[in-house]
């Protein structure tokens, strides 16, 4: 009975977006409210001699200046919330993060002043006043560079700038030994540059002491209010989770840049106890350039080995992580446990070795950022292969197909168990890549590409990837160094009308939840897709919840929903029964109503619903009410796969490059709403192709982040893309109740190197035999590299 | 960044030394130099005023002249600060003997940038730095022309050129392709009270460049 599910429903958050009603953050106006400007360190590495805000206070309309000075010591700043160990079992190097610092500034952008007043621009002029003397030191930004001797110190206690160094997989020896024996080895140095997430609505956040109830609210575009309350609670202020409400209103997109608990949050909410005012601080758009977590920013050095036929025997890489100054929430986790354990990719490679030095630079941090990790695994990976086939002459899809793992649906045959730690869950490689070189005319291209004649160069790239989504069994993560639980919760209230609200802890900022979730309980209930409210991002409305990232909405904060609507029509049942003088068992759930099997005898939701909540002929020691809390902890990730093709064709003369066609088969597991996962992927690729052809943060040698402007950071456009060509496959995830795998990230994941990929051949095929044309991939650079 | 260039002069080298170690000829000849006051041997204090694109700053710095090595070389060390971004700069500056009445002048040094001006718009702050330098050896070039009788025609030509003429003061005519760093413009007017009226342009010596951005972004 599937209604909804399956369906393209139009999103039913869309009416207050488009008619201009979303109420974002900023939106927000409380009375007597005070604004923050944050006065920020124009400097990469510098030390504090003094500070002097005494111009600054005196100016009207000024409510109150803090420094670091002024924060209690017992507030050492915002924590990690993973931990990753140095090979030799060395806990990670963690220094603070303070919410304002106290004597060193280590990044452009870092927090050096909070200045209160009555509005944001006389906040911002009083700033001005604000007199500060810097002794300037040299600063490093490459977190190769970083790992040198010599190279400037972020923090004094960290020798080497190194965070940690970590390892996975096979034994070097084995891997190196195995490496030795192939026919054909393939080597590649590149970087994967760091990136702005560039969320459309910039970071916001408003803290509200209410002395009446003893009682704080923080509103803040937030991919996470619960994870946020429990860190800014428990980690960095000391004020009990009750006593705290979080909420995380519309947001305008996230990326991954809203998981992570900012000093902001904290400042604003600390400090409206003491000024007694609630007080908004809003970033501008060159604060988002400096301030929102950044990422990817890999240095990578690997190796792939092939036997004579093309089969792979082996893989080593060695990465060099940019931490940034300090460390964000999850940035350790992103280029190992995120990143190191995909490294097996789609393929049988028996011998696998990831060696990974995360470092500290006077850089923004970097954290997760749309596939946080897995991009830069399939670009490693897929960029290789890809590489590999132009060394050996052979069919780059053909090379792949003859690597796949064979199919495994996880219920008759085992999940596969991979060289690095993982266990997928169901996979059916070939079809769509087979399904993708169907979509492109692959041997009429081939024909076309060889005919070429024009002063363009064409050239195809592929990128067949894998992600672990659905994230994460919290027992698993918890091994592997996570601070958190990773499960969600979903709550269930069926009013006595049998109209249905829904709260869940997972976060809809761009994603469709309202919707796509609403679907799901429409359909298992059996009842109209209006008569179902999906309420999210208030900690004071859902009782506890883990947000979005990781594509794990649907695949666990779905499979929470699912439990509680069953847990719903179980109790239902037995009321149904008692109205209809029948046993349980012998009744039939379809269309919204109970029907005695082999009867016209039925009961209808709505009067069930009644009767939960007025009693009055009522089975015997059933509570009344219809409401049910669950929480779902999934029992192992999901593994979304896919494939992508790009075309590209490359103007000689300039260096210029046109992205033609841009074909993806995607797998994520059953499809709820095909129109919403459609729009995550063709998102998804924006963003992948963006950081191919157009994006790159650049910080220059003393530190300076030099295009924080949209003058100067190139973001993909309309017009620079095609229309995409997408399809799907579908391969149930055999663990979660709705058999679904994730899509938010897929097309981030997957894209980057298949364009990437196609410039490359389309040189090769052109004759200049390059192995590598850095990202972003500018005219200049392709010229350069064809001359 | 880099800054680097070198120019000839009709007069004699000591001559020029005597003119580059003068506080008035300095602020004289520096562009957006509003005031420039003696805090020390070798140790002035300026006030400027740039406006680069759409980022307007007043700047107040100090200029330090070090290693003198009279008439030959000398080393500027100059630090500018405003509220739209700092400037770091080592200048070498060598001075060349041409013969009678004829001298060279060359500088080589780094500056670097921080704040604002260093993430918006960097990438095309060399072409100002060039356009800053002429500048500068235009208004060299006119102080000796002021204060020499022999001037050679070319070089009045010249001057008449980038001084007499200057480019049409520019106003920006669509504020919702002005980026928000021109409100931190801290004179004359703090944001708290400033309206919705243009900026004029108050010094016209970086046309080229707000030309260049504009056609960057349609401006026109």
């Amino acid at each position: 009975m599937t209604k909804y599910i399956g369906k393209s429903v139009k999103r039913l958050e869309d009416k207050r977006f488009i008619t201009g009603q979303g109420k974002y953050t900023d939106d927000i106006k409380l009375v007597n409210m005070a604004h923050a400007y944050i006065l920020r360190s124009p400097y990469a590495h510098a030390t504090i001699n003094s500070i002097d805000t005494s111009e600054a206070k005196a100016m009207e309309g000024v409510v109150a200046i803090y420094t670091g000075a002024d924060i209690p010591e017992a507030i050492a700043g915002v924590p990690c919330g993973w931990q990753v160990n140095f090979k030799n079992g060395d806990i990670m190097k963690e220094p603070p993060h303070p919410l304002l610092v106290r004597k060193k500034v280590r990044h452009v952008g870092d927090g050096v002043a909070i200045v209160i007043a009555d509005s944001k621009a006389i906040a911002k002029d009083a700033s001005e006043l604000i007199d500060i003397d810097y002794d300037i030191h040299d600063a490093v930004t490459d977190p190769k560079a970083a790992a040198q001797a010599g190279a400037p110190l972020v923090h004094a206690d960290v020798p080497s700038n190194t965070c940690f160094d970590w390892e996975l997989g096979n034994p070097k020896e084995e891997v190196s030994a195995a490496m030795a024996s192939a026919a054909h080895v393939t080597e590649l140095e590149f970087a994967n540059q760091r990136v702005v997430p560039n969320a459309i609505e910039p970071r916001s956040a408003i803290g509200h002491y209410d002395t009446a109830h003893d009682r704080y609210t923080l509103y803040t575009s937030t991919q996470n209010p619960h994870l946020t309350r429990l860190l800014m609670c428990a980690f960095v202020l000391g004020i009990p989770e009750h006593k705290v409400r979080v909420v995380g209103p519309d947001v305008g997109g996230g990326f991954g840049s809203k998981i992570f608990h900012y000093t902001e949050e904290a400042l604003v909410t600390f400090f409206s106890k003491i000024v007694g005012r609630p007080i908004k601080w809003t970033a501008d758009r060159s604060e988002a350039f400096l301030t929102d977590a950044h990422g990817r920013d890999h240095v990578t050095h690997a190796k792939m080995g092939f036997d004579a036929d093309g089969k792979i025997v082996a893989l080593q890489a060695y990465t060099y992580a940019n931490m940034g100054a300090y460390l964000s929430t999850f940035a350790p986790a992103v280029p190992t446990y995120l990143h190191g354990t995909l490294l097996q990719g789609l393929y049988t490679t028996p011998k696998i070795n990831v060696d990974v030095t995360a470092t500290f630079t006077h850089t923004n941090a970097v954290d997760a950022y749309r596939g946080a990790g897995r991009p830069e695994a399939t670009y490693l990976l897929e960029r290789i292969i890809d590489l590999a086939a132009l060394e050996m002459d052979m069919d780059p899809a053909e090379l792949r197909l003859k690597n796949f793992i064979e199919p495994f649906d996880g219920v008759e045959q085992e999940g596969y168990v991979t060289q690095v730690a993982l266990q997928y869950d169901s996979g059916n490689y070939a079809p769509v890549l087979n399904r993708a070189l169907e979509m492109v005319g692959y041997e009429a291209f081939r024909k076309e590409q060889a005919a070429q004649s024009n002063g363009k160069l064409l050239g195809i790239g592929f990128s067949t990837y894998i992600e672990a989504c659905g994230i994460a069994p919290s027992a698993v993560v918890g091994a592997l160094g996570a601070r958190a639980g990773l499960f969600e919760s979903a709550q269930v209230t069926v009013q006595p009308t049998g109209k249905v609200s829904v709260y869940t802890g997972s976060h809809s900022h761009g994603q469709g939840h309202e919707t796509t979730f609403a679907q799901v309980v429409a359909d298992r209930m059996g009842i109209a897709i209006e008569d179902v409210e999906i309420i999210h991002g208030d900690s004071d409305r859902v009782a506890f919840g883990m947000g979005t990232y990781g594509s794990r909405s649907l695949a666990v904060g779905g499979s929470a929903i699912v439990k509680s609507v069953d847990k719903v029509l179980e109790k239902g049942a037995k009321i149904a029964a008692h109205l209809l003088e029948a046993s349980p068992d012998d009744l039939d759930y379809a269309d919204g109503k109970w029907t005695v099997r082999g009867t016209d005898k039925s009961v209808a939701f709505g009067d069930v619903s009644l009767t939960a909540y007025v009693p009055h002929n009522y089975p015997e020691g059933l509570e009344p009410g219809m409401d049910f809390s669950s929480f779902y902890d999934p029992t192992n990730f999901t593994y979304p796969f896919g494939a992508h093709v790009a075309i590209v064709e490359i103007d000689k003369e300039t260096g210029a490059v046109k992205l033609k066609r841009f074909i993806a088969v995607d797998d994520v597991g059953n499809v709820i709403n095909p129109m919403i996962v459609d729009g995550q992927i063709h998102g998804g690729l924006a963003q992948g192709i963006g950081q191919a052809l157009h994006e790159g943060t650049v910080y220059d040698e003393s530190g300076q982040l030099i295009n924080g402007s949209y003058m100067d950071y190139c973001m993909p456009r309309a017009d620079d893309l095609p229309s995409f060509e997408v399809d799907r496959t579908v391969t149930p995830c055999p663990h979660n109740p709705l058999g679904v795998k994730g899509a938010g990230e897929a097309g981030c994941i997957g894209s980057t190197p298949a364009v990437v990929n196609a410039v490359i051949d389309a040189l090769w095929k052109g004759g200049f035999k390059v192995k590598d044309v850095p990202m972003p991939m500018t005219p200049e650079r392709v010229w350069t590299a064809m001359q | 960044m880099n800054v680097k260039g070198n120019h000839d002069f009709n007069v004699s080298r000591e001559k020029l030394w005597s003119y580059l170690m003068d506080p008035e000829v300095l602020a004289k000849i520096t562009p957006g130099v509003t005031k420039l006051k003696t805090i020390d041997t070798d140790t002035y204090q300026s006030i400027s005023d740039i406006k680069i694109g759409p980022v307007k700053g007043s700047f107040k710095g100090k200029l330090n002249v070090q290693d003198t090595n009279e008439p030959a070389s000398f080393v500027i060390k100059m630090e500018q600060l405003s509220k739209i971004g700092n400037a770091h700069a080592t200048i070498q500056m060598e001075l060349a003997d041409k013969g009678a009445n004829q001298s060279a002048l060359s500088f080589d040094g780094k500056a670097k940038l921080s704040g604002v001006i260093a993430r918006t718009g960097q990438r095309v702050l060399s072409g100002v730095a060039n356009k800053l330098t002429k500048e500068v050896f235009a208004a060299l070039e006119q102080h000796i022309e002021e204060n020499q009788e022999d001037v050679a025609d070319k070089d009045k030509t010249l001057v008449e050129e980038t001084i007499s003429t200057p480019p049409p003061v520019e106003t920006p005519q669509d504020n919702t392709n002005v980026v928000e760093v021109q409100e931190i413009a801290i004179e004359p007017t703090p944001i708290a009270q400033q309206t919705q009226t243009p900026t004029q342009d108050n010094t016209s010596m970086f046309s080229a460049f707000i030309n260049s951005i504009k056609r960057l972004f349609g401006m026109n």
